[in-house]
């Protein structure tokens, strides 16, 4: 399949799904409703739920889903590994570190933007702290040692932080927090969100041909022309910006950037730069089907996002895992 | 005519001199054999001349290569590392294309230089296959391809022929010969002493770090020499007018 | 028909907001207050936990009240003009409806009898339902003044503890509680000062005379019964009084610390449960 065909397959899809979780929701609305609340027209009530509630929600998603499918395929093509992914190197978990300190020392109360700058900043930090220790060796197994050793610190310096915060119930909110969430997201959580997604996005993308000759190893690729100091910091800030901010935004939504460009890297023949757009495009699907599901499975109170992403991408993981074992022997 | 050269290199890694004071000029139509022991820094002058490690002034025609820009410098120079890794399992014509990267996007000058690097290596009929479907030889061929893809007057290869049954390694530098002897300059490592003594128009001796010999094969590669780098003794003989040798012994008896 | 419906409410929902607000609650905090001071006419609907007889002293009613998900969507449609939150938590919905203008009050969790009324008065006064809250407060002090003509002489010392070993001292509902029940609660003799752990060695040094625990028999809703499974802490569980003090009474600081002190009172006189 040529990759264009399949970013419009999947594109197709998305459009489907953001109808689909227009439709859904505590008020039962149908299609012409929520037409014509779209546009602004009937009653005001339906107009806010659709335009205020909904649509934020399923825009959020998209940039969740894109960020983090996008930020796998190239952490994955970087670090030349299957098994990458924001919340398995501790990106996530740095980023929410980061968004914990902003929030519950009030900076973000002075100045929106503290969330997600301070996600972002930490992001970095921990991705370029793993690219320290395991960049340049790749092995799986340093890789994974390494991101269980970041995210650990990084939920240790959150809870530390907790401790220290003057809110007494902050300790049980950051673990609801950090399981992921799109439910009552505003437009502004999207605005806040979107210009650093993009902007990730644009590095990422720019960076896919040097992933390309990046297959061949590290030394054929320099020989090659491509600028590995360059790439890495391509690949880090971007995918630091991009997940730095919907972690701010949404919490930490696990697993995503592990199962999308998985499944879609056959279809692209195994080239990562082929792999980054439609693992975007895959991404927002599946964190938009998981937030349908998360609205449908009936609940006291509406189950986490990350929750559902961790019990379809945690025994995904644990395949990978026992298939690249399993193929080596 | 291509000209390669360096001087006076020296590289210390981890406390240890890699490369003491060493040298080195080949030229366009010629193959050149690095040779010497487990150890010698072979990889790393040839990573010198990759323009890869450093500090070092390579000249490439009389300029220096350092000022060159890295997409100039890799349409001018082709390196193909030691060991066969491929991180994707990409199918194969899609790994050679990545030779073509130094070269800008796709076009069609691409796709001719494609196939005559897969017709060249022998790898036709796998160009559609993964590469980590490949047995070693194929796989190594298949890089070799992608090395040659980039079209570029020098050529440096690491051990090319390390994965390869008698037959490719044959075929193999016959291959590389033939691109020197179409005017390009080669530069290849090579464990095989007697291969290198049936391909390489010069091989260079490199042994802790120092340039020991360097010269015509025949010339070069005596007793007394690979007594000395290697501790073995060779076996020697003619066959049809053409000078072999066979390493025969560890040790001088 | 199904747009007439929704007309016909919208009217409905305008027509009874402009003479007094119909008010939801998303957090049990809230639950009490709207669930004890408003006619179920005004009541747009209660938390999800509102049923909950274990957590909620407005249970009962809640069953004939529609509950509502801590959700934006929802408090919309069911037609509220105020919503009553928790202090903490459902910040994202909080801050949602607030944009699209519903006012939230956020009720704190009181810590004392009189920060529990200043909670209820403000918030009835908010509400329009200021006299109700009045009356709801004298009933309170009444009921407060006839426990502390009861209590006892010399205070007998108490032990309060959560399953996960979690006590209170100075500054706390539960404290405040103890001591309208004539008791002294052992964390505060000791000096602790806010929520915090009693641990195991403290209390072996300085038996209580009775405990009063609370939430131990709701078992999921605490994972940690670190304190509750330890063999000398279910020693000396079994061997001194026991008040088990309902869990709802205290969920949230509110008025129902009353009825928290009343039954602490009551057993205790009882002389405790073993």
């Amino acid at each position: 399949m040529r990759p264009a065909f399949l970013s419009a397959l999947l594109g197709a899809i998305l459009s489907l799904l953001v109808l689909a979780s227009l439709h859904l929701g505590a008020a039962a609305l149908d299609s012409a409703d929520i037409l014509a609340a779209l546009v602004g027209q009937g009653d005001p009530r339906m107009v806010t739920i659709v335009q205020e509630i909904r649509l934020p929600r399923a825009l959020l998603g998209i940039l969740v889903g894109c960020a983090l499918g996008l930020s796998g395929a190239a952490l994955q093509g970087l670090l030349r590994n299957p098994l990458a992914d924001p919340g398995i190197i501790g990106t996530s978990a740095s980023a929410g570190f980061g968004a914990v300190v902003a929030l519950y020392f009030g900076w973000a109360l002075v100045f929106p933007w503290a969330l997600p700058l301070s996600a972002m900043t930490c992001a970095a930090g921990g991705t370029l702290l793993l690219l320290a220790v395991a960049g340049r060796d790749s092995g799986t197994l340093t890789l994974i040692l390494s991101g269980i050793a970041i995210s650990s610190l990084a939920v240790a310096l959150t809870s530390l932080a907790m401790n220290l915060s003057p809110n007494p119930f902050a300790l049980s909110e950051i673990v609801l927090w950090l399981l992921g969430s799109l439910k009552d997201r505003s437009l502004d959580d999207v605005v806040l969100s979107a210009p650093f997604v993009l902007g990730g996005g644009v590095l990422m993308m720019a960076a896919g041909r040097g992933l390309d000759v990046l297959t061949l190893g590290e030394e054929a690729a320099a020989s090659l022309g491509v600028s590995l100091r360059r790439l890495r910091l391509q690949v880090v800030i971007g995918g630091a910006l991009a997940v730095g901010a919907v972690v701010a935004a949404a919490g930490s939504v696990g697993f995503v950037g592990l199962v999308v460009p998985h499944l879609l890297r056959p279809w692209v023949r195994h080239r990562p730069s082929a792999l980054l757009l439609p693992s975007a495009l895959g991404g927002a699907i599946l964190v938009l089907a998981a937030d349908l599901a998360v609205r449908l499975i009936p609940a006291r109170s509406e189950l986490m996002l990350g929750v559902l992403t961790s019990l379809v991408g945690a025994p995904f993981f644990l395949a990978l895992i026992l298939k690249m074992r399993w193929s080596r022997s | 005519m291509t000209m390669l050269e360096t001087q006076g290199v020296c590289i210390t890694l981890g406390g240890r001199k890699v490369l003491d004071n060493v040298g080195l000029r080949v030229g366009g139509g010629e193959m050149l054999g690095l040779l010497g022991p487990n150890g010698a820094g072979k990889t790393t002058l040839l990573k010198v001349l990759a323009g890869l490690t450093g500090p070092a002034r390579v000249l490439l025609d009389g300029t220096d290569a350092g000022l060159l820009t890295p997409s100039q410098r890799a349409r001018a120079v082709s390196y193909l590392p030691q060991g066969n890794d491929v991180h994707w399992p990409m199918p194969a014509i899609d790994v050679v294309a990545l030779g073509r990267h130094p070269h800008g996007p796709g076009n069609a000058r691409d796709r001719d230089a494609i196939a005559r690097a897969l017709a060249e290596t022998d790898s036709h009929s796998v160009a559609h296959r993964p590469v980590n479907t490949l047995s070693g030889g194929e796989r190594a061929r298949v890089l070799l391809a992608r090395a040659l893809a980039v079209e570029a007057p020098v050529l440096l290869a690491d051990e090319p022929v390390a994965h390869l049954d008698p037959g490719h390694q044959l075929q193999v530098l016959a291959l590389l010969r033939r691109r020197a002897e179409a005017g390009d300059a080669v530069v290849v490592v090579l464990h095989d002493l007697a291969l290198a003594a049936r391909f390489c128009h010069r091989v260079l001796v490199l042994d802790q770090g120092r340039v020991v010999a360097d010269g015509r094969p025949a010339a070069t590669l005596d007793d007394a020499l690979l007594a000395g780098v290697y501790g073995i003794t060779v076996l020697r003989g003619e066959y049809s007018g053409v000078p072999y040798l066979l390493p025969w012994a560890a040790g001088r008896g | 028909m199904r747009r007439l419906i929704l007309v016909l409410a919208v009217m409905a929902v305008a027509a009874s907001a402009a003479a007094a607000p119909r008010v939801a609650s998303i957090g049990l905090c809230g639950d009490q207050i709207v669930g004890a001071l408003l006619d179920q006419s005004r009541i747009a609907g209660l938390s999800h936990q509102a049923d909950d007889p274990a957590l909620s002293v407005v249970a009962a009613r809640a069953r004939n009240l529609p509950l509502l998900p801590a959700s934006a969507e929802a408090v919309l449609m069911a037609g509220a003009d105020v919503v009553v939150a928790n202090r903490f938590g459902d910040t994202k919905t909080v801050n949602l409806l607030q944009k699209l203008g519903v006012p939230v009050l956020r009720v704190d969790s009181a810590e004392s009898f009189d920060q529990a009324r200043d909670i209820l008065l403000r918030t009835g006064d908010r509400l329009e339902s200021a006299a109700a809250a009045r009356l709801l407060a004298q009933q309170v002090e009444n009921r407060l003044t006839v426990l502390r003509r009861s209590a006892p002489k010399v205070p007998p010392l108490v032990a309060y503890y959560r399953p996960d070993g979690g006590s209170a001292g100075t500054g706390t509902s539960v404290n405040a509680a103890l001591e309208a029940a004539g008791m002294e609660s052992l964390a505060t003799r000791l000096g602790m000062r806010g929520w915090g752990r009693l641990d195991l060695e403290t209390l072996v040094m300085n038996p209580p005379q009775a405990f009063a625990i609370s939430f131990f028999g709701i078992g999921p809703y605490s994972a940690r019964r670190s304190f509750a499974r330890h063999p000398v802490a279910r020693h000396m569980l079994a061997t001194l009084p026991v008040i088990e003090v309902p869990a709802q009474l205290w969920s949230c600081g509110g008025w129902p610390l009353i009825e928290a002190a009343e039954f602490l009172s009551r057993h205790h006189h009882r002389g405790g449960e073993p």
